[in-house]
């Protein structure tokens, strides 16, 4: 409930029009609540986050679905960390952006990647933040980036998905002074910052993209040699108090439209 | 003349018993070699003996990995991470240069998209400066008695049929060229690395949306390079399951 308020009374493209010349598209979800994208109208370039995940993805859809609407021409160029430990990110990203690219009559500009040392490497978080940083001032020089999207959504309840698994990562999407300073952070837009994963599924649903995106998107976190190379997911390969929380966190939101995709498929 | 125009001072051969050997050429004034290393059996294994050659000979030669994702294979990069850490594992070798991967576009396994973005990243290291000679992992295609059921066996790669040396140019080898699967294999034997080593490497080429479709597993089982790794294997009297990187990693 306390998202669903903050969305009403906070625009999530708020920070980033307040200092550029932006119009803004709203995309209602219920009568009040909506997410918001923002595009300059100078045409000038944005990032987008793109992990292959279900939610950047479709955050990647809809940025430029309405750069179309608008009639803009504004290049988006999709950016990928690809943790050094899963490689699988890259794959993926690239599958949806091709998708999209097919959806929308729609070309994205040149893939942007940087590799990330993830827990395989004595590394704090701390250093990643350094690394991440480091690229994204280099991007943002390097092709005049006006300000980049990312997917990020909020948690859903943990006590309906589960907490044992409930990742540090994970955990930050609670935190209000997290949330806060995202919101003044003027580089980026957050549109799914209020939303959870069934808001997003609601979007998959209603844009029909259910049957053709949502199936080349990838939020598993088992290890390689598990997932057969990353090409299947916790629903095939483990029981199901050993799911990773983005699993769960998939299931909670899509469950109600994709149900075959989330029965335990494990032979004991 | 051969081993003049292409400034090599000697050749370090590595016999298996059909007579075939794995020819690793060196100079002592080499500074660096760049290794196509792709995460499979053949590349693993070269990887493995250049280390040992330089080694052999006290040379001070860098090794320069060179690793190439597909966006649209299943094989991944983790492949070719296991095996490099591997093979300083096994071999105590620290003299390293920058490892080296690159993102090529998508590419379909008849086609000379993949050899020619290598090519390029290739020339670029030689441009800088960076190495002075490259070894690729490209082996000898099986009899074609034991290939004739391959998948897609017609639209092999026919250089690979009959290669008369292992220089491609003067800067660049294919030192298995005179070696099929089943040799590759048995160098694995012979040298005491098929657990460790061989284990880890993943042969499969397949797509990863016919992966994906078709809810098989990775290795595919049934693609080209699947069959002439079984093959490879069984002929030296090996099981190809037992050696299924599904089943090296730790659980």
């Amino acid at each position: 409930m306390l998202i669903e308020e903050l969305n009403r009374h906070f625009s999530t493209a708020a920070p980033y029009a307040s200092v550029e010349n932006v119009e803004i598209k709203k995309y209602h979800y219920t009568d009040l609540d909506k997410i918001e994208i923002a595009v300059p109208r100078n045409g000038a370039p944005l990032g987008m986050f793109l992990s292959g995940g279900p939610d950047s993805a479709l955050t990647t859809y809809l940025l430029a679905k309405t750069i179309q609407e608008f009639g803009f021409k504004n290049p988006i160029y999709p950016i990928t960390t690809e943790f050094l430990a899963r490689p699988y990110n890259i794959k993926y990203a690239w599958g949806v952006l091709r998708k999209i690219e097919e959806l929308l009559d729609f070309k994205f500009e040149q893939h942007l990647i940087f590799p990330m040392p993830n827990h395989a490497l004595p590394i704090s978080d701390e250093d990643k933040k350094v690394i991440m940083s480091f690229n994204i001032q280099q991007y943002h020089d390097r092709y005049n980036l006006s300000c980049i999207v990312n997917g990020l959504t909020a948690n859903p309840p943990i006590s309906e998905v589960g907490d044992t698994l409930y990742g540090d990562s994970s955990k930050e999407r609670d935190e209000a002074d997290v949330i806060l300073q995202k919101l003044k952070n003027k580089r980026v837009q957050y549109p799914f910052l209020f939303s959870n994963k069934k808001v997003v599924s609601y979007f998959y649903n209603h844009f029909d993209l259910l049957d053709s995106l949502f199936p080349l998107t990838r939020s598993c976190e088992a290890e390689m040699h598990e997932t057969s190379y990353f090409t299947k997911d916790c629903f095939e390969v483990r029981h199901e108090e050993k799911y990773c929380w983005w699993c769960r966190e998939r299931r909670w939101g899509f469950e109600q439209y994709r149900p075959n995709d989330f029965t335990n498929k494990v032979k004991i | 003349m051969k081993k003049k125009k292409v400034n090599v001072e000697f050749e370090e051969h590595w016999e298996v018993s059909s007579g075939a050997a794995t020819i690793i050429p060196m100079n002592s004034k080499w500074k660096a070699i760049a290794i196509q290393v792709s995460g499979g059996l053949d590349s693993s294994i070269l990887l493995y003996l250049t280390v040992k050659t330089i080694q052999k000979y006290k040379l001070k030669t860098k090794i320069v990995p060179v690793s190439l994702e597909i966006y649209n294979k299943a094989k991944n990069l983790g492949s070719s991470r296991a095996v490099i850490a591997k093979v300083q594992e096994l071999t105590g070798f620290t003299n390293w240069g920058e490892i080296v991967e690159v993102i090529g576009n998508e590419t379909n396994w008849r086609d000379q998209g993949k050899a020619d973005f290598f090519s390029q990243v290739l020339r670029d290291l030689f441009d800088k400066e960076l190495v002075d000679f490259e070894f690729n992992g490209v082996t000898k295609n099986p009899p074609l008695e034991a290939s004739k059921d391959f998948k897609y066996n017609e639209f092999r790669q026919f250089d690979r049929d009959n290669p008369t040396t292992i220089y491609n140019g003067r800067h660049n080898a294919s030192p298995h060229a005179f070696m099929n699967k089943k040799d590759i294999v048995e160098l694995y034997i012979k040298h005491g690395v098929l657990d460790d080593l061989a284990a880890l490497t993943l042969s499969c080429d397949e797509n990863l949306d016919i992966i994906i479709r078709n809810n098989w597993d990775v290795p595919c089982g049934t693609c080209w390079w699947c069959c002439e790794r079984r093959w490879g294997l069984e002929s030296n009297g090996l099981v190809y399951e037992d050696y299924s990187p599904l089943n090296a990693y730790p659980k």
